[in-house]
């Protein structure tokens, strides 16, 4: 079933209230295929542009983030065709279409953790923050980083894994523990 | 594969610096399961939340400054909504230039997605056009000059030079099976991975690193190195100034020494200093040995450190069962492995009844330099044939407390093997560097010697365990079972029949050095 026609202002409003609440899963679906941030942004974008265009053959009896994962898988199989490379899990249409139902089920679960992240976070050394904040805030490649700290960049990405496991750990028993508290 | 080295896959992945080879293994692993996506779909998100994170946090402090700065300015996306600074107030941000963008970003796109942004929430873009004056012409030749300067230096410094001879090395195997290196080469700088055995570097000052497998390392220079997981034992020369080791929590300063370094595989770090001194340094105050973040490990004292830049107050003095095999000469005798036993360069850091049987024993060493005056049942001790049912187990024996000895740990778990393999005995030969003096071959000698002689790495079962399983024991009991020490007792023969259920285990004491 289509939405029944109404004002563009009406359409308009619906839109930018079912693309607020679909956007953060979607751009980690995205930038879950898509590992260069910066073509992972632009395939968001386009997705935008592409629901905006067709949001009048929006079926609202399905669920709107299905929708535009639907756009997006199509959108990322042409950055591919494009790259000439090849996707990570997309090769096999089975996995392609499980793992987009998988992270639309997990978001919700995964968008709750972000508190527990900025605890864990607070609880870094300050050489483990000096670290990540070169590598996200200032945008800096592992070489660049390594210049900066007389270091090779392999140390610099071994480091930083361990760090991002050393989160990822902090997090699962910050929830495990509120859990058995609560 | 383990959790670790699939999050290593992923996180190679998201930083873009994984082979085609490592994305096929990732490749085949995520589809093989919905808990793979979803571990993979977590770790990706983690890695979106931390940039979102430290962006966000990053702004706000630049809004900060750029409140307090001054300037012109050259563009700004805003919301309406939440009030806009006036053009003209609007400081000039020195904002870092971006990647250029992917071809889906023509000027035509982007019109389309300012209208939808419009559409969808009320923002604006606005653009400023900037004349570009004469001196930013000047300013930009400038600045092509600087950048032609700095490619042509990064060619120059990625060209491969000569760091280090690959002076000796026994059993070794590398990564690059395609051209490994060989025994007298040089090694220019670059990464290398020693799978097995071990491998004596000598670098252009005579400096000497003997490295154990496996191994992970970058050569980075005449006097500098990063060692990213394993062992090494360093030995510098006197000519040289200094050498640094990086490893991914530290960076250790020699200041004319001989010392060990360990590198977990989750990164902690473990510095032993046998002669000398060493400075341990976080990455940012190596360059300078008169920083406060620093520490001084003297000879005989060890010192870990368990995470990123975060040095231990002092240092310890040295466990004598340190780790670090200090001479070439002591791995030749010790890799003298032959049969169906394998070499572990390091104690399993598991469950040694939990080990999947792949067609051989496994031998590794325990510990180094201990102790003990513990009564044994029964131990051999002569040169010599005996078969598991020959061994006398009510011949006690105490060791001599002021002897220290090096532990061995030959293990046969028979957990998963196949009924065929499992109606023949395995055999193997090992040659210790130094004389055997005692053999372990019964049950309760192995467990009476765990807690002293055992790796503390190692997870040895207790003797109620084996209580409640019928027929299983640790020692030779079968007249299958069989050792043989040679004359100069630095050779074990032996064989072991451990059926499809049970485990054999011997525990070798040599001398130490």
């Amino acid at each position: 079933m289509s939405i029944p026609a109404g004002s563009n202002q009406d359409c308009n409003t619906q839109l930018a209230r079912l693309w607020a609440e679909a956007c953060p899963l979607l751009r980690s679906y995205v930038h879950s295929m898509v590992n260069n941030y910066e073509d992972g942004q632009d395939i968001v974008q386009q997705v935008a542009v592409r629901a905006a265009e067709r949001f009048d053959t929006y079926d609202q009896n399905r669920h709107f983030k299905h929708w535009v994962i639907g756009i997006a898988k199509h959108i990322i199989l042409d950055y591919y065709k494009k790259t000439k490379r090849d996707p990570l899990i997309l090769v096999d249409p089975n996995s392609f279409n499980r793992y987009s139902e998988i992270c639309a089920e997990e978001y919700d679960k995964l968008a709750e953790t972000t508190p527990y992240l900025r605890r864990c976070m607070a609880k870094l050394t300050k050489r483990s923050r000096q670290l990540l904040d070169l590598r996200y805030a200032r945008s800096l490649t592992h070489p660049q980083i390594a210049e900066r700290l007389d270091t090779t960049a392999t140390t610099i990405r071994v480091a930083l894994f361990r760090i991002r496991v050393a989160l990822k750990d902090c997090i699962t028993r910050s929830i495990a523990m509120e859990a058995r508290g609560s | 594969m383990s959790e670790i080295t699939v999050l290593e896959l992923i996180d190679k992945y998201v930083e873009g610096c994984i082979s085609d080879e490592e994305a096929e293994i990732l490749r085949q692993w995520l589809s093989a399961s919905d808990d793979h996506m979803r571990l993979f779909f977590s770790y990706t998100h983690l890695h979106l939340e931390l940039r979102h994170e430290l962006v966000a946090e990053d702004r706000a402090t630049s809004y900060q400054q750029m409140l307090e700065a001054s300037g012109s300015f050259n563009g700004v996306v805003f919301d309406e909504s939440k009030g806009t600074v006036p053009l003209q107030d609007l400081p000039e941000i020195d904002v870092p230039s971006r990647k250029k963008r992917s071809t889906s970003s023509t000027r035509d796109q982007e019109d389309r997605h300012e209208q939808l942004v419009a559409k969808l929430g009320g923002l604006r873009v606005y653009r400023k056009e900037v004349e570009v004056e004469p001196t930013r012409r000047i300013r930009r030749l400038a600045a092509a000059a600087v950048i032609l300067i700095a490619v042509l230096g990064t060619w120059w410094f990625m060209q491969p030079k000569p760091i280090a001879t690959l002076a000796q090395q026994n059993n070794a195997e590398w990564s690059d099976t395609d051209t490994p290196p060989v025994v007298g080469g040089l090694l220019a700088n670059g990464h290398y991975e020693l799978t097995q055995g071990f491998a004596e570097l000598r670098f252009m000052d005579g400096t000497t690193v003997l490295l154990e497998a496996p191994a992970e390392f970058d050569l980075t220079g005449p006097d500098t190195m990063a060692l990213l997981r394993g062992k090494l034992a360093a030995n510098i020369s006197k000519s040289t100034d200094r050498f640094v080791v990086s490893t991914p929590f530290t960076q250790v300063v020699d200041l004319g020494t001989e010392f060990g370094v360990g590198v977990k595989d989750n990164g902690q770090t473990m510095v032993a200093v046998f002669d000398g001194t060493v400075q341990l340094a976080d990455s940012s105050s190596v360059a300078d040995p008169s920083a406060t973040e620093s520490l001084v490990v003297e000879a005989d004292h060890q010192a870990h450190v368990l995470s990123y830049g975060n040095l231990p107050k002092q240092a310890q003095p040295l466990d004598p069962a340190h780790p670090f095999t200090r001479d070439i000469e002591e791995a030749h005798h010790l890799l003298r492995v032959e049969g169906q036993v394998r070499w572990y360069r390091s104690p399993p850091e598991t469950d040694l009844s939990e080990l999947q049987f792949d067609g051989h024993m496994i031998v590794f060493r325990e510990r180094t330099n201990i102790r003990s005056n513990v009564e044994l049942s029964g131990p051999v001790t002569e040169s010599g044939r005996r078969t598991g049912r020959q061994v006398n187990p009510n011949k006690p024996m105490r060791l001599p407390a002021d002897q220290a000895f090096d532990s061995y740990m030959i293990n046969y778990n028979g957990g998963n093997v196949e009924i065929e393999d499992a109606k023949r005995p395995l055999t193997g030969q090992i040659t210790f560097p130094r004389p055997i003096v005692s053999l372990l071959v019964h049950s309760t000698d192995l467990f009476i010697t765990d807690e002293q002689f055992g790796s503390p790495l190692t997870l040895y079962r207790e003797a109620q365990d084996y209580e409640n399983e019928a027929g299983s024991y640790r020692g030779l009991e079968t007249a299958i079972d069989f050792v043989e020490i040679s004359e100069d007792r630095r050779t074990l023969t032996f064989g072991l029949y451990a059926g499809k259920t049970k485990s054999d285990q011997l525990r070798v004491l040599i001398e130490s050095r």
